[in-house]
């Protein structure tokens, strides 16, 4: 009883609270029964590069490289990370502004009920702090492992206004993109076979730009059981959910994805390779496909388990 | 004589409160069965192969053949009636009972609390039992190391089945046999290198070895546990189905460590 009070505390006081895990960020679920609660430090390098690149459910319409450090301490049944990611990609196109009053920018931002553009190619900090704790039911048997994890990620968008003629510069904004968000494993049996997923809110908003917007999440990701082929690991997943301010219907992201997975044993290195249809509906532009194929590969820089001296 | 008056309209409430508080302890107090703490147990086994030459009763998980306490055939003479005494007096209420048999093992129960001849008994009542082939698993570790198993048990439909976890408390070294095995009512993990059993913790989920399932001994390398650990995790093992990178390393990390040469697992 104590944990649903705890775990509906955590629900209704954040009322924000994931941001969807970028499709490089690694799973870095460690359950903490295996080694026996003892603290653990990891570092880890991810390179890549993503096809059709999607941010957040908002297409970037380009292909993207990235760099991600992240860097997790597990201690007990809690976790804590910092992870920095560098998108490396295409400038955005210089910001115009006609001497009119109110201002218009060009390019013209997305209207209302569009879906909005994706933040620039930049560095994003997040911070994230999870809980473990087995699941309320099968208590008499081995419990499955959940994980609650809020985050916040923040990514500073600085844009440079020009006039349209002379491309003098007439004013510099200094804007920034937040996310607050919640992540809770979810777990249930249907017909006898045991259904994993996830729920996920989020609250994103951007401001100081040219192009605020704010927008809430709330999606579902079911967790299928994978397979493998030789060497080769293979995980389906389907997120299915609503993000507002884009206008359309109430559910209007369907994104599944199909990652497969390789350890190379001698570089102790992990290649993966993610497809991910990502079918959004928008007022302006109904229904739209975005194919975002990432490839990368993520490496240990470091990890050390902290265990007592016997 | 002065008799003060009663406000029965201001008590109204309080009226109310208590026939609630009232009824609601009595259908608790009726609903609430018998418990008692005893060392007895009264078994009854039903179903067609209910018959065995021997029986033993695994008490709270605790799956070693010396803890098992062995049963008796019970003074009624009946079929398929056993008696036994627990080392130790336990509470009906909290305790978790299976059986071993000459042809099967059976699930986890909870026992119901009854008086025979005025003194508390634990009362078992069994379907016996699942007709899978019952197996054992002999297991060798080189080079020498602690390797020790948990069997993660599965309720059935019968009202005193329960899920439970059986253990055993004190690691082979090295090369030990894990008896009365039911695949299908039982996951069966193991755990290498740890002197001490960690009940709730998983491992090589031996149910996940299609060799072992299928009767044909297997032979591991670090890399292949390793390589049969990461199809576990994205099979979903105890926690959603995943590709869990840390945990990963830390597996091999672990791996490393211990020096595993070979990991063999014969089923008979």
């Amino acid at each position: 009883m104590i944990r649903i009070c705890a775990v509906l505390v955590v629900l209704f006081a954040t009322a924000a609270a994931a941001q969807p895990r970028p499709i490089f960020d690694p799973d870095d679920f460690l359950d903490p029964r295996p080694h026996d609660n003892v603290p653990v430090f990891a570092s880890r390098l991810v390179i890549g590069a993503a096809w059709s690149f999607v941010d957040d459910y908002r297409p970037a319409n380009q292909d993207a490289g990235f760099v991600h450090v992240t860097n997790s301490f597990y201690i007990r049944r809690l976790q804590f990370d910092y992870k920095h990611s560098e998108i490396l990609g295409d400038d955005p196109p210089p910001v115009h502004v006609c001497a009119c009053d109110p201002p218009i920018f060009f390019p013209t931002p997305p209207p209302r009920d569009a879906t909005p553009a994706a933040p620039p190619p930049g560095s994003k900090d997040a911070l994230q702090v999870a809980f473990y704790a087995p699941a309320l039911w099968g208590i008499d048997g081995i419990p499955v492992m959940m994980r609650y994890r809020l985050t916040w990620s923040r990514q500073t968008i600085d844009t440079d206004i020009s006039l349209p003629l002379t491309n003098e510069i007439v004013s510099r904004r200094s804007g920034r993109e937040q996310t607050f968000g919640l992540d809770a494993d979810t777990y249930f049996r249907f017909r006898g076979r045991a259904v994993y997923g996830s729920v996920q809110y989020s609250r994103n908003s951007r401001r100081g730009t040219t192009d605020d917007r704010m927008q809430h999440e709330l999606v579902y990701t079911n967790r299928f059981p994978g397979t493998a082929w030789k060497r080769v690991l293979f995980r389906p997943t389907l997120t299915l959910g609503g993000v507002s301010n884009r206008g359309g219907t109430a559910i209007n992201l369907v994104s599944p994805s199909f990652e497969a997975f390789l350890h190379e044993r001698v570089t102790r290195a992990n290649f993966h390779l993610v497809w991910n249809p990502q079918i959004t509906n928008s007022g302006t532009s109904g229904w739209n496909t975005t194919h975002q194929v990432a490839i990368f590969v993520d490496r240990k820089l470091f990890l050390k388990l902290f265990r007592p001296r016997s | 004589m002065h008799i003060p008056a009663l406000n029965c309209k201001r008590l109204t409430g309080w009226i109310w409160l208590a026939c609630a508080l009232s009824v609601m302890f009595a259908g608790s107090a009726h609903a609430r069965k018998l418990e008692a703490t005893t060392s007895e147990i009264d078994i009854w086994l039903s179903g067609t192969r209910c018959e065995s030459r021997e029986l033993w009763v695994v008490i709270e998980g605790v799956d070693a053949e010396e803890k098992w306490r062995p049963a008796d055939p019970a003074r009624d003479k009946k079929k398929c009636h056993w008696t036994a005494t627990a080392d130790r007096r336990f509470n009906t209420r909290f305790t978790r009972f299976s059986l071993r048999l000459d042809h099967a093992r059976t699930d986890c129960h909870k026992a119901d609390a009854v008086l025979i001849s005025g003194e508390p008994v634990a009362k078992l009542v069994f379907d016996c039992c699942n007709a899978e082939r019952l197996r054992s698993i002999a297991i060798f570790a080189t080079p020498s190391m602690p390797v020790s198993y948990v069997r993660d048990v599965a309720r059935t439909d019968h009202s005193q089945s329960r899920p439970c976890v059986e253990f055993r408390p004190r690691p082979f070294l090295s090369t030990g046999t894990i008896t009365h095995v039911q695949f299908g009512g039982e996951t069966l993990f193991l755990q290498l290198g740890s002197d001490m059993m960690k009940p709730r913790l998983t491992w090589l989920n031996v149910n996940a070895l299609p060799e072992v399932l299928s009767g044909r001994p297997i032979s591991l390398s670090a890399d292949e546990i390793r390589r049969r650990l990461s199809i576990q995790y994205v099979r979903g093992n105890r926690s959603g189905p995943s590709l869990p990178v840390t945990a990963m390393d830390i597996d091999i990390d672990n791996l490393k460590e211990l020096k595993l040469k070979e990991l063999r697992v014969t089923p008979r």
